[in-house]
């Protein structure tokens, strides 16, 4: 093909992108907007990735490197140290760990003395946790002690307001700890333990950790052996005066070694074995699904531009142009369009990502490089996005390049025809996806699923033409508007077909994934919930002896140890009632072995399941495959993980003595079913939830030992007794907590103590009293030790904890309606441009309809249909593909989980009813209002003298 | 046309009298031509004489067939294959008429070819009526007659459209002419309408 | 009753410089049963006339009525019930809608109206059986030859109780046979009672109206009156 060929299709795409703006306009946003994305993304990710210059000014501001004494004796280290560690040399032998480096009185001359002559050596050292007084309590911050003044300190940190600390009572403090306690450049920082004062100089920024809340301050407001050491030598610090370094124990992070790193083989080193191949395949298929989506919405503009056209085309070929002419002419404008939209797109996404990056430092917490932009990405994305121009105009310019010349120039309008070749091989494509995706599920394959996915969905919007066509035979049953709708949707099923397949696509998409969301978070809090009150305050109270610390011998309990520990609940109750909205405090008290020597650490008080009803695996802690595979498949195999106790604020397995009030708040049962359970309570009987552990209306409870250092744990029952049994239908009980009523542990010796205190609260605590609590609770010294008299000791201990489950507004929550606005924009896009195509392909039509008499509203209704026409079928299409694949995904996820044992909880099937909602309701809605909204009523005959 | 023609033409179909002839003639002609008997007899004569018809024996109810002879086929068959020249037809009276008005001095040529146009339209609708009235498939011959003058008329209307334009124009670079001769700039043309001002509702 | 009559009527377009006159004082009745044929070079004004008898333009000096009632002080709504319930247009070409099936295109005026579809059909059904092509009223448009569309067109025109037929060069698009039968079937229309108003720059169309008005630049120049029964035009033609 010639030169001027090709700059004659390119001048008419030109002229034509000029001619028709608005659709023009539109084309180059659904082309730019992902590269606008992808652009901005990955600017952001350059800027806030540090080069390697950027990251030694932040780390070791203008010094050279900065060491740490770590061992006497030969260590190794990597050539780019950053996070400053050594190891000992690997040998065949058994591990053995270097003496570690103990510094003398003047550690900087023991260093400068090793280090290359003339090198100035400044000390380091951070901590966590000083208590300082903050607005609302006690809370805790950082420290470190650096000579912030030091000129080799430029870079690390940044001095925002006032000045370095020249006093032992002076601090820079974080802006971050100053927003936080509410101080600024003069106040002064009150430290609690020992209560000291600290004079803020100056307001501090590490570019690293703009979150940071630290105070810096000289090496006598801090004081302590300091961890590192910054070094400012006469040269560049080298790799051989680093190994040097190293044979002496000495790790560092040299400048000069991280800039130019040594090509050394570490076995220890971080291995990057790049991308593998399914990550890349399943970028690409990522990709091509966007590609595709893209496709879908730029494809009719091009069909429709490209069909208004098809006079000019044909007289193209009247006067003698090739197929292949005619062709590269639509594709030319693809090209342009492409091309326009490529360019927007990247600079558009540099533009933002630069906007962006203040607002975004605070949010992570560190400061952005400098500026730049990420070349090597950007060009192939704009590429792309070139491309993805020319995939839509392709199907548009063969189809047009194959026109009927003498159809076109005598404007016959023909029937499109769903070809069935299309519909054959979409099917085709939906059925092996089918296929793939039980292989996939089977295999636990993710690619293949992801593939199969792709398979389906592309045979989907392969067979959408045909089934627009079908459902377009329904509209003779509908009123007037709706009825042209729906057959002009069938017409001209070229450019509505992609419109309801991007529909289709995009809300498939969301719905599948955040379907899987739901799920997830239902599974999660299935496994991990808890079925006490929200908002219920638990106290789980400890106490423990202590240990002999040279022999190693468990020390008695001190005589006033219990009169200790009803103080501390007292006191953990008193502190309960005056911070939190507490209505009631229930003491659970759970039956324990009498305490002997040695004897509590294997006992436990338990319920006695039948032998034969016993799992052959409930005492062993690790299974093989084929034992997981049997306990899966026996019955009395009920081992699960949503048993444990996940947090301090959960109730632990074990038999717990209540009385009928306090099982029905513990049970959360109901009705005959806890009235019967709270008669057998009270007849001094034990209310269990697995109905297993009932023989003839009795249970059995034992005081039970178990060896673990056996080959199998062996459990020998010491004691037992039996008591009336009832096993509740209704509630949460878990099935590993035992309810004794009164008395009904009296044949077996046991002692009963408090583990929990309840607070049922009137409502869930804010974080605020949370945090009172807290600050009041850590300063009450209730949590101790207690020394007592020689061969006495122990410890006190009370987590207080509240019972909140994840709910409202989570990650999840928040990611799914992301998703949902994600597919409404693009829905509403596609429907959009959609409608304005059937709008612009339809304007002769409704010259027709304002001759006839149609009143200006009908254009808007015509309009509203079409916009509902292409939404809701495009939702509808989408709906059942997404539920399609989630169940897909899901059911392909229980059969793996299915096979471990314990047993996990499923993934249950649930519908994300938001994402639903937005689909197949508020999508349609507002496309129709906004179709009705953005349609002028003026017939377009229609025209008036003023 | 002459009647001679229509005549042999007739007589070709079968041997005919007078008064059938007179008949199919009309019938044929859509009674656009009237004959008078007197003409159909004079004619008869004539082309016996020249041999293109013979009168048979007198039948009993006392008429008089004639029936073509081979001459006189012959002479119907060369009158059919000639097309008819321009000579033969009858000199336009109307472009003589148009083309004196035009340099008679008193007389608004415009008016005239209106006059005339309003005429010829009249005629139009008078032969559409009666097309119209026409029904049935039956009448084809007289169809085909009425429509040769309704396409005449058009055509005559149509030069009526043509000479009004020519003349409006060639008033107009008259009236040009004149104006920029005699210094008189302020005299613009009359506005022209253009197309573009015409919405046509499609 | 005069079913249109056009009051002196003006009409321009832009302003200034590009003002151009497509109407300048034209006035035009027609009576129920009666065919006006409107001719004229292109650019006379016949297609602004037409518009403007059928509301979809408005004159800029004049008055337009329709039964009667005076279209500039109709809001647009009234002007779009007036365009349904009194005047039938036939167009050149593109007349149907491509969506809708003959019988749903001829129902089209009354279902916009508010009329039940069961009912819009009924009535429809006799209109396509009055123009002769009943047994198409279940085609698309795309599946009819061009007469055929004209012949639903003109069903469509004159379905219901209308009284006003508008057509603009309603054969352009069709051989001279179809086009006549079509021309025929308008004729016929009137002779019934309805009023029509023909647009056609050619003579022969004309011949088919009562009445014909010959339009040029904006004006009437000519118009012959309505027709005498006259049989003396055979003689004039020999």
């Amino acid at each position: 093909m010639s030169m001027s060929g090709i700059r004659l299709a390119l001048r008419i795409a030109r002229r034509d992108a000029q001619r028709t703006k608005g659709r023009s306009i539109l084309v180059i946003c659904l082309l730019a907007f992902p590269v606008v994305a992808i652009a901005l993304g990955a600017t952001l990710y350059d800027r806030f990735e540090l080069t390697t210059e950027e990251r030694l000014d932040r780390d070791l501001g203008t010094s050279d490197a900065a060491v740490m004494w770590q061992y006497d004796g030969l260590i190794e280290q990597e050539p780019d140290n950053q996070w400053l560690g050594g190891y000992p040399p690997q040998t065949d032998g058994p591990y053995v760990e270097p003496p570690a480096h103990v510094f003398g009185a003047d550690p900087v001359a023991e260093l400068t003395a090793i280090l290359p002559a003339g090198s100035r050596v400044v000390p380091y050292s951070s901590g966590e946790g000083l208590a300082v007084k903050t607005p609302s309590g006690i809370g805790k911050i950082d420290w470190v002690a650096f000579d912030a003044a030091d000129p080799i300190a430029e870079g690390m940190y940044e001095i925002l307001d006032g000045k370095t600390p020249a006093a032992k009572d002076e601090v820079l403090l974080s802006s971050a700890a100053a927003d936080r306690l509410g101080l600024d450049v003069g106040d002064s920082v009150e430290l609690t333990e020992p209560a000291r004062s600290l004079k803020v100089t100056g307001l501090v920024e590490d570019p690293n950790a703009l979150k940071g809340e630290y105070m810096i301050g000289g090496a006598e407001t801090f004081p302590g052996a300091a961890t590192k050491f910054l070094v400012d030598a006469p040269g560049p610090i080298s790799w051989d005066q680093v190994t040097a370094l190293n044979a002496k124990g000495v790790v560092v992070y040299s400048r000069a070694v991280s800039l130019d790193p040594p090509t050394i083989d570490t076995p220890w080193s971080y291995v990057d074995d790049g991308a593998s191949a399914e990550t890349v395949s399943l970028i690409a298929t990522v990709a091509g699904m966007v590609v595709l989506e893209l496709v879908l919405l730029a494809g009719p503009a091009f069909a429709i531009s490209a069909k208004r056209r098809s006079r000019e085309y044909a007289l193209l070929s009247a006067n003698g142009a090739t197929a292949a002419q005619v062709r590269r002419t639509v594709l030319s404008g693809g090209l342009v369009l492409g091309s326009i939209a490529a360019i927007t797109g990247v600079v558009l996404g540099a533009l933002l990502a630069t906007i962006a990056i203040p607002f975004i430092e605070p949010m992570i917490g560190q400061r952005a490089g400098g500026i730049r932009f990420l070349i090597a990405f950007t060009g192939p994305l704009a590429l792309l996005a070139v491309l993805t121009g020319v995939l839509a105009a392709l199907v548009p310019a063969f189809t047009v390049a194959r026109q009927n010349v003498i159809e076109a120039l005598t404007g016959r309008r023909g029937v499109t025809k769903s070809r069935k070749r299309w519909v054959v091989i979409g099917i085709s494509m939906i059925a092996l996806g089918g296929l793939v995706g039980v292989g996939g599920a089977y295999s636990g394959t993710e690619m293949l699923l992801v593939g199969a996915a792709a398979l389906a969905q592309f045979g989907l919007v392969m067979c959408t033409p045909a089934i627009v066509g079908a459902i377009s035979k329904l509209g003779r049953f509908l009123p007037l508007s709706p009825r042209i709708a729906l057959r002009d949707a069938g017409r001209n099923r070229a450019s509505t077909s992609p419109a309801i397949s991007a529909v289709m696509a995009v809300v498939a998409g969301a719905i599948a994934i955040s379907a899987f969301a739901v799920a997830e978070r239902s599974r999660y809090n299935d496994n991990f919930g808890t079925n006490l009150p929200q908002g219920t305050v638990m106290a789980n109270v400890e106490m423990w002896p202590g240990y002999d610390q040279q022999t190693g011998a468990t020390l008695k309990l001190p005589a006033d140890a219990e009169q200790q520990l009803t103080e501390a609940k007292a006191a953990t109750e008193a502190l309960m009632r005056q911070h939190y909205p507490v209505s009631d405090i229930h003491e659970v008290v759970y039956a324990s072995c009498v305490q002997e020597a040695g004897m509590r650490e294997d006992c436990q008080v338990t319920a006695v399941m039948p032998p034969e009803r016993t799992c052959p695996y409930s005492d062993q802690q690790f299974l093989t495959d084929e034992q997981m595979a049997e306990a899966v498949d026996n019955r009395y195999c009920k081992a699960n993980t949503t048993d444990w106790a996940w947090s301090s604020a959960d109730l632990a397995p074990g038999v717990l003595v209540a009385d009928g009030n306090l099982l029905g708040i513990l049970s959360n049962g109901e009705g005959q079913d806890l009235a019967n359970a709270k008669a057998v309570l009270d007849a001094g009987g034990v209310v269990v939830q697995d109905p297993d552990y009932i023989v003839d209306g009795k249970v059995t409870v034992a005081l039970r030992t178990t060896d673990y250092n056996s080959e199998v744990p062996k459990s020998t029952d010491l004691k037992t007794v039996t008591v009336p049994g009832y096993a509740m239908t209704t509630g949460s009980l878990r099935q590993n907590i035992f309810v004794a009523g009164p008395g009904a542990l009296d044949g077996l010796e046991t002692e009963q103590e408090t583990k929990f205190l309840m607070a049922l609260t009137s409502r869930m605590p804010t974080d605020e009293e949370e945090e009172r609590f807290t600050a009041a609770f850590d300063t009450s010294g209730i949590n101790h030790d207690f020394p007592g008299a020689p061969g006495e000791g122990g410890t006190l201990q009370v987590y207080v904890d509240v019972v909140k489950q994840d709910s409202g507004i989570t990650p999840d929550t928040i990611m799914i309606w992301v998703l949902a606005g994600i597919a409404g924009v693009v829905a509403l896009g596609a429907t959009a441009m959609a409608t304005g195509l059937a709008a612009a392909e339809g304007r002769k039509d409704l010259g027709t309809l304002a001759a006839v008499g149609a009143a200006p509203g009908v254009r808007r209704l015509l309009s509203l249909c079409q916009s509902g026409v292409i939404s809701l079928l495009g939702a509808f299409l989408g709906v059942l593909a997404g539920l399609g694949a989630m169940f897909a995904v899901v059911w392909t996820l229980n059969v793996q989980f299915g096979r471990y044992y314990p047993r996990e909880p499923l993934f249950p099937v649930e519908v994300p009813w938001p994402v639903l909602l937005v689909a197949l309701v508020v999508i349609p809605v507002i496309a129709m209002l906004g179709a009705g909204l953005f349609t002028r009523s003026r017939l377009p005959v229609e025209r008036r003298a003023v | 046309m002459s009647i001679k023609y229509g005549l042999l033409a007739l007589l070709e179909r079968g041997q005919a009298y007078g008064y059938q002839l007179r008949a199919s003639f009309e019938e044929s002609t859509g009674s656009t031509w009237p004959l008078n008997i007197g003409q159909v007899y004079t004619t008869l004569s004539r082309l016996e004489r020249d041999g293109l018809v013979q009168a048979l024996g007198e039948n009993p109810q006392g008429q008089r067939p004639y029936e073509i002879t081979m001459a006189g086929r012959a002479a119907l068959a060369t009158w059919f294959a000639t097309p008819v020249g321009d000579t033969e037809r009858p000199r336009d009276e109307l472009a003589i008429k148009l083309a004196l008005a035009l340099s008679t001095p008193g007389v608004d040529i415009t008016t005239v070819v209106q006059t005339q146009r309003t005429a010829s339209v009249r005629a139009l609708q008078e032969y559409t009526r009666l097309k119209n009235r026409a029904t049935g498939g039956d009448d084809i011959s007289w169809l085909l007659i009425i429509d040769a003058m309704i396409f005449r008329v058009e055509a005559e209307v149509r030069w009526l459209d043509h000479c009004e334009a020519s003349l409006l124009r060639h008033q107009r670079t008259r009236q040009e002419t004149s104006t920029a001769e005699t210094e008189v700039p302020d005299q613009a043309p009359e506005a022209v309408p253009t197309s573009t001002g015409e919405t046509t509702p499609r | 009753m005069t079913v249109l009559e056009l009051r002196d009527v003006h009409r321009t377009h832009g302003a200034g410089e590009a003002m151009v006159h497509a109407l300048r004082g034209v006035s035009i009745a027609v009576q129920p049963g009666e065919l006006v044929a409107v001719m004229g070079p292109s650019g006379s004004g016949k297609s602004t006339l037409l518009n403007l008898a059928g509301g979809l333009d408005g004159p800029t000096g004049g008055e337009v009525f329709v039964e009667g009632t005076a279209i500039s002080q109709l809001s647009r709504r009234s002007l779009a019930a007036l365009r349904r319930r009194a005047i039938g247009y036939v167009f050149q070409d593109l007349n149907l809608l491509p969506s809708l099936t003959a019988i749903e295109n001829v129902a089209l005026p009354l279902e916009l109206d508010g009329m039940s579809v069961r009912k819009a059909r009924a009535v429809a059904a006799k209109a396509l059986d009055d123009v002769a092509i009943s047994e198409l009223a279940l085609r698309f448009p795309d599946e009819m030859s061009g007469g055929q569309q004209q012949r639903v067109a003109i069903a469509r025109a004159v379905v219901g109780e209308r009284r006003l037929v508008l057509a603009d060069e309603p054969t352009g698009a069709l051989d001279s046979q179809t086009g006549e039968s079509v021309l025929r079937l308008l004729r016929a229309r009137c002779d019934a009672g309805a009023a029509g108003v023909l647009v056609t720059h050619d003579a022969r169309h004309a011949g088919w109206a009562d009445r014909v008005i010959f339009l040029r630049d904006g004006l009437v120049v000519d118009a012959s009156g309505p027709l005498p029964e006259a049989e003396g035009l055979l003689e004039a033609a020999s």
